[in-house]
C-alpha cells in the first residue's frame, strides 16, 4: 500500500501542475463552462444539457485509439445514433504511432485530437507531458476505485488478461501448467515461446513481482523462444501447433479461436497481468463538450457491453463479472517508477531469453 | 544534340522536384539522429545515438558478422537468381514465362510480414506443412527444415529481392541486340563465354545498381530479422537498433535514425563506381538504328531443364502464398491433412470485407498507388535521361538524391514526412496527398533503377535522328524514347504501384479519417484478425492488384515496342 500512496502523491503533483485538480461548480446553475478544464470538471445538475448544447456547436469529436476492429466502429455507430448531430472522426493506430502522431501535431501547434483511447502503457508519455486533462464523469461511480487513475486522468474502457495459452492436441488439459512453477517442469523444455513485445516485457515484470529473479533464471534455462509477431499471431501459432504453449497469450484471442472450434485453451497463471485500456481527454481538445459526451458513452453500460461482446473485458461493476474468478495484477499501479522498471524488464527479457547479453 | 539550355532546364527541374521530396525527410532524419528526447519532448542535442550504434556494432562481433552474412547473402542470392531468371525468360525459349511474371506480381502485392507467416506455416520446425509431410516418410520430432535459422532468413529475404531484380533486368535483356551474341558465338565462344563477355558485360551497370539497392535494403530490412531472426536467436543490427521503436514504452527513434544516417555515407560511396560506369553509358547501348530485331536463344534439348529451373521461382514464391490460401479456407488454421478438410469454409472472405468502409479504402488505395507510380516513373524518366544523355555538370546529383531514401526505415520516413508537412505551409495534411508525398521519395530509387536500365541500352543515335528530322524533345520522347523504354517504364510502374498499395508501416502513421487506405485494414487484421481472415483479405487485395497489373501490362504492350 505504501507504494500506492507514493504514486498517489506524485500523481496529485502532476495533476495540479496541469490544472486538472480544480473541481467544477458543485451544483446549481453556474455560467456555462468555457475552458477545456471547466467543461471536463463540470458536475452541476444541468451537465448533460450544457454538454449537449456545447456539442451541437462543435459538431464532431476526434478520437485517437488503439482499440482493434471491429469494436470501435460499432461503438461509434451506437454513439452517433444516440447523438445524431455529432460525427466521430477516428484515427486508429498502434501506441508508437499514436504517440508520434500526437507529439508531432502538438509541437507544430496543430490541435486535432480530442479523446485518446488506448492502453495505460500508451498513455505514459501523454501524462508526463501534461497533455491530458482530468475529468469528472458520472459513469466513473460504476467502476472499482483502484481501476481508475488516482487523479481521474483516465477511466478504464477495456481490460485484457495475459495467461497461458496451449494447444490442446499437443498438451492435455490435465497436464497443462497451472502455476508459474509448473512451467519449470523439464517436459516443457524447448516447447515454450513468449512474446518479445511489451506483453513479454510485462510478463518479466510480473515474474519479478510475483516470483523473483531466481525463478526467471530457471525459466531462461527452459530454452524459451522469443516470438516477434503480434499477440494475435502468436495465439495462431499455438493453434497451428508450431508453439505448443506460451504464457503470454491474451484470453480474448483464445476465446475467439475456441468459439471456432480451434484446439487451444487458456488458463490464468496467477496473478494474471491486466492490460487496461482507458479513455483520456486532451488538455487542448478542440471539441471538449462533444468529447465528454463521447467519454461518458465509452464508460456507460451500453458502451461497455459493446466492448465486452467484441473481445474485451470490462471492469465496470456488473459487466464481465465472469473474468473476476482469478487473481489479477495491475502492474502499472504496483510499480513505483513504471517507466524505469519497464526499461529494466526489457533488458532482462533479452538477457534471459537470448544468447546475446 | 539538344540545346544546352533545355538540358540544363530539365536537370534543374528534376533536381528541384527530387530535392523537394527527398531533402526535408533527410534533414529530419539527421535531426532525429542528434536530438536528445525525454518522453517524446526534444530536450537538446546529443551524439549518444551514434555512440550507441557504434558501440553496439563494435561490442558484438557476432552481431556485425550476422548482419553482413544476412545482408550480403540475401543480396547476392536475390541478385543471382533474379538475373538468371530474367535471362531465361527474356533471352531464351524457356517455357512458363507468363507464370513467372504473375508470380513476381503476386509476391509484390502481399505484405512482407504476411508472407513470412506463410513461410513459418510451411517450414516451421514443429508444425510446418512441408516438415509434417516429410516426417511422414522419415520420422523425427521436429524438422527436417527449420525456418528459424540463418538459412531461413536468407532464403526468405532473397526471395523479396529476386522478383525486383528480375523485373528491372527483364526489359534491357528483352531488347538486347542479338547480333552481338551471334558475333561472339561465331568467334567460338560457348554459352558461358557469350553470357560473360556479351550479355552480362552489357548489363553490368544495371547489375551494379541493383547490387547497391539490394544490399542497402537488406541491411535496413526489419521484417525478416524480427519475425524469423528473433525466434532463431540470431540478432542483426536492425533487430537490435529498431527494437526501441517497437517495444519501448515511449517510442525512441534516435538510434534508428543514427544508423540510417551512417548508411547514407555507404550509399554515396557505393554510387561512385556506378557513376563512373554510366558516364560512359554509350558503351552499353544495344538498341541502335540498324537491325533491331530482338530474338531469343533456342535452348534445344536443355529447354526442359531450364523450364524446371525457372519454375523453381514461382514455386518458391507460390508455396508460402499457397499456405495463406489454405489458411484462408479454414475456420481456424491447421496443417493440411485429410481431417482438416472437414473445416473448409468460404466464410473468411465475406467476413474480411465487413471490416470497415472497404469501398472508400480501396478507392483511396487506387488513387494513391497509381498517382505515386506515375509520379515516380515520370520523374525517373526525365532524371535518367539527364544523367545518361546530357553533359550537364554534376548531373550525378540526381542519382544520389534518388538513392538516399534507400536508407530510410519505413517508419522513420513516415515520421519525417509527418513532421515536414506539419511545418510546411502546404495544406495536404489528412489527405491522400500526404501518403503520395511519402511514397514518392520511398520508391524513387526503384523508379530510377528501372528507368536507367531501360534507357542505357538505347543508343542516342535514335534520338539524334529524330531531332535531325525536326523533332522537339517532347516529340522525340513521345515517339521514340517512351515506346522503346516502355517495358522498363511499365516494370517500374507496376512495381511502385504494388508496393504503394500494400505498404502499411508508413500509411499507419500518415492516414486520416478521410484518407484511409486498404493497407490500414491489413494492418488492423494483422493486429487482431485470425490468420485465416488476414490471409483471405490479403489474397483478395493481391488478386485485384495483380489483375489490374495485367491490364496495365496489356496496355503497355499495345503501345510500346515489346517482344
Amino acid at each position: 500500500m505504501g507504494k500506492r500512496l507514493s504514486l498517489f502523491a506524485i500523481g496529485s503533483l502532476l495533476a495540479s501542475a496541469c490544472g486538472g485538480g480544480t473541481p467544477g461548480p458543485a451544483a446549481g446553475t453556474a455560467a456555462a463552462p468555457k475552458t477545456v478544464a471547466d467543461i471536463a470538471q463540470y458536475a452541476a445538475a444541468d451537465r448533460q444539457k450544457v454538454l449537449e448544447a456545447g456539442a451541437k456547436r462543435e459538431g464532431s469529436v476526434s478520437l485517437y485509439t488503439s482499440a482493434v476492429a471491429p469494436t470501435m466502429p460499432l461503438i461509434i455507430e451506437a454513439f452517433q445514433s444516440k447523438y445524431p448531430f455529432l460525427r466521430v472522426e477516428m484515427y486508429r493506430a498502434d501506441n508508437a504511432e499514436l504517440n508520434q502522431r500526437f507529439s508531432q501535431e502538438e509541437q507544430a501547434g496543430k490541435r486535432i485530437m480530442d479523446v485518446l483511447e488506448t492502453t495505460t502503457d500508451g498513455m505514459t508519455a501523454f501524462i508526463s507531458n501534461k497533455w491530458i486533462q482530468a475529468y469528472a464523469s458520472p459513469e466513473i461511480a460504476a467502476y472499482p476505485k483502484d481501476a481508475v487513475h488516482p487523479q481521474a486522468l483516465w477511466a478504464p474502457t477495456r481490460a485484457s488478461y495475459v495467461g497461458l495459452g496451449f494447444n490442446t492436441k499437443l498438451v492435455a488439459k490435465a497436464d497443462a501448467p497451472k502455476t508459474f512453477d509448473d512451467l519449470l517442469d523439464p517436459k516443457w523444455k524447448g516447447k515454450m515461446s513468449i512474446a518479445s513485445s511489451a506483453t513479454g516485457v510485462r510478463f518479466v515484470g510480473n515474474i519479478l513481482f510475483s516470483k523473483g529473479e531466481d525463478y526467471l533464471k530457471k525459466l531462461g534455462a527452459q530454452n524459451v523462444r522469443l516470438q516477434n509477431v503480434s499477440g494475435r499471431a502468436l495465439a495462431d501459432l499455438v493453434v497451428a501447433g508450431e508453439v505448443p504453449l506460451s504464457p503470454t497469450i491474451f484470453d480474448s484471442h483464445v476465446a475467439d479461436s475456441k468459439s471456432q472450434g480451434a484446439p487451444i485453451d487458456w488458463v490464468p497463471l496467477e496473478p494474471a497481468v491486466v492490460n487496461l485500456g482507458a479513455a483520456a481527454l486532451s488538455a487542448k481538445a478542440p471539441h471538449p463538450n462533444a468529447s465528454m459526451l463521447f467519454i461518458d458513452f465509452l464508460l456507460s453500460e451500453q458502451g461497455q457491453k459493446i466492448y465486452n461482446d467484441h473481445g474485451y473485458g470490462s471492469t465496470r461493476t456488473g459487466i464481465g463479472a465472469g473474468a473476476a474468478s482469478f487473481k489479477k495484477l495491475y502492474l502499472d499501479n504496483v510499480t513505483t517508477n513504471y517507466e524505469e522498471s519497464f526499461a529494466k524488464w526489457q533488458q532482462l527479457l533479452r538477457s534471459t531469453f537470448t544468447a546475446q547479453k | 544534340m539538344l540545346a544546352g539550355k533545355l538540358e540544363r532546364g530539365l536537370f534543374l527541374a528534376a533536381a528541384a522536384v527530387m530535392a523537394y521530396f527527398v531533402i526535408p525527410p533527410l534533414l529530419i532524419l539527421f535531426l532525429t539522429s542528434v536530438e536528445a528526447t525525454r518522453g517524446l519532448q526534444v530536450v537538446g542535442l546529443t551524439l549518444a545515438h551514434y555512440e550507441a550504434v557504434l558501440s553496439t556494432g563494435s561490442a558484438a562481433v557476432s552481431l556485425v558478422g550476422n548482419t553482413l552474412i544476412f545482408g550480403l547473402g540475401s543480396a547476392a542470392l536475390g541478385l543471382a537468381a533474379g538475373v538468371a531468371l530474367a535471362w531465361l525468360v527474356e533471352r531464351t525459349d524457356c517455357p512458363f514465362k507468363g507464370v513467372i511474371y504473375i508470380a513476381a506480381f503476386f509476391s509484390f502485392a502481399i505484405p512482407g510480414v504476411v508472407k513470412v507467416i506463410g513461410w513459418i506455416l510451411l517450414l516451421g520446425p514443429r508444425a510446418g506443412a512441408l516438415n509434417l509431410a516429410l516426417r511422414a516418410i522419415m520420422p523425427a520430432e521436429t524438422g527436417p527444415f527449420d525456418v528459424f535459422s540463418m538459412g531461413g532468413m536468407i532464403l526468405v529475404e532473397s526471395l523479396i529481392w529476386t522478383p525486383v531484380v528480375f523485373l528491372v533486368m527483364a526489359a534491357p535483356l528483352r531488347s538486347m541486340d542479338p547480333s552481338l551474341e551471334e558475333a561472339a558465338a561465331m568467334a567460338g565462344a560457348g554459352l558461358w563465354g557469350r553470357l560473360r563477355t556479351v550479355t552480362l558485360a552489357l548489363a553490368w551497370p544495371s547489375i551494379l545498381s541493383l547490387l547497391i539497392l539490394t544490399l542497402i535494403r537488406s541491411l535496413v530490412s526489419f521484417d525478416v530479422p524480427a519475425l524469423i531472426g528473433v525466434p532463431a536467436d540470431i540478432a542483426v543490427l536492425t533487430t537490435r537498433i529498431y527494437n526501441e521503436i517497437k517495444t519501448g514504452l515511449v517510442p525512441q527513434y534516435g538510434e534508428a535514425s543514427a544508423y540510417a544516417s551512417i548508411l547514407t555515407v555507404f550509399v554515396l560511396l557505393l554510387l561512385i563506381p556506378y557513376a563512373r560506369l554510366v558516364a560512359r553509358a554509350n558503351r552499353y547501348a544495344t538498341i541502335t538504328g540498324k537491325a533491331y530485331r530482338p530474338r531469343v536463344y533456342e535452348l534445344g534439348r536443355w529447354r526442359g531443364v531450364a523450364g524446371a529451373c525457372a519454375l523453381l521461382f514461382p514455386l518458391l514464391v507460390g508455396l508460402p502464398i499457397a499456405m495463406l490460401l489454405w489458411a484462408s479456407l479454414l475456420r481456424f488454421y491447421q496443417p493440411p491433412s485429410a481431417d482438416a478438410l472437414a473445416f473448409l469454409t468460404l466464410d473468411n472472405y465475406p467476413a474480411a470485407l465487413r471490416n470497415g468502409d472497404i469501398v472508400s479504402a480501396l478507392r483511396n488505395t487506387l488513387v494513391v498507388s497509381i498517382a505515386s507510380a506515375v509520379a515516380v516513373m515520370a520523374l525517373s524518366f526525365v532524371a535518367a535521361w539527364v544523367v545518361l544523355r546530357t553533359r550537364v555538370p554534376r548531373r550525378g546529383v540526381l542519382d544520389q538524391l534518388s538513392s538516399l531514401p534507400l536508407v530510410f526505415p519505413g517508419v522513420v520516413l513516415g515520421i519525417a514526412v509527418l513532421r515536414t508537412y506539419l511545418v510546411l505551409p502546404v495544406p495536404i495534411f489528412g489527405t491522400v496527398l500526404l501518403l503520395i508525398a511519402a511514397y514518392i521519395p520511398a520508391y524513387l530509387a526503384y523508379g530510377m533503377r528501372f528507368a536507367e536500365a531501360g534507357l542505357i541500352q538505347i543508343h542516342r543515335e535514335l534520338e539524334e535522328s529524330g531531332l535531325v528530322h525536326g523533332g522537339t524533345f517532347l516529340s522525340v520522347a513521345r515517339r521514340i524514347l517512351v515506346p522503346l523504354m516502355l517495358p522498363a517504364l511499365f516494370g517500374g510502374f507496376v512495381y511502385v504501384f504494388l508496393l504503394s498499395a500494400k505498404e502499411f508501416s508508413i500509411a499507419a502513421l500518415l492516414y486520416g479519417p478521410q484518407s484511409r487506405v486498404a493497407s490500414v485494414a491489413i494492418w488492423e487484421l494483422w493486429q487482431n484478425g485470425q490468420i485465416s481472415q488476414l490471409a483471405a483479405f490479403c489474397l483478395m487485395v493481391a488478386a485485384a492488384l495483380v489483375a489490374m497489373s495485367l491490364v496495365f501490362r496489356g496496355l503497355s504492350r499495345r503501345y510500346g515496342v515489346a517482344a
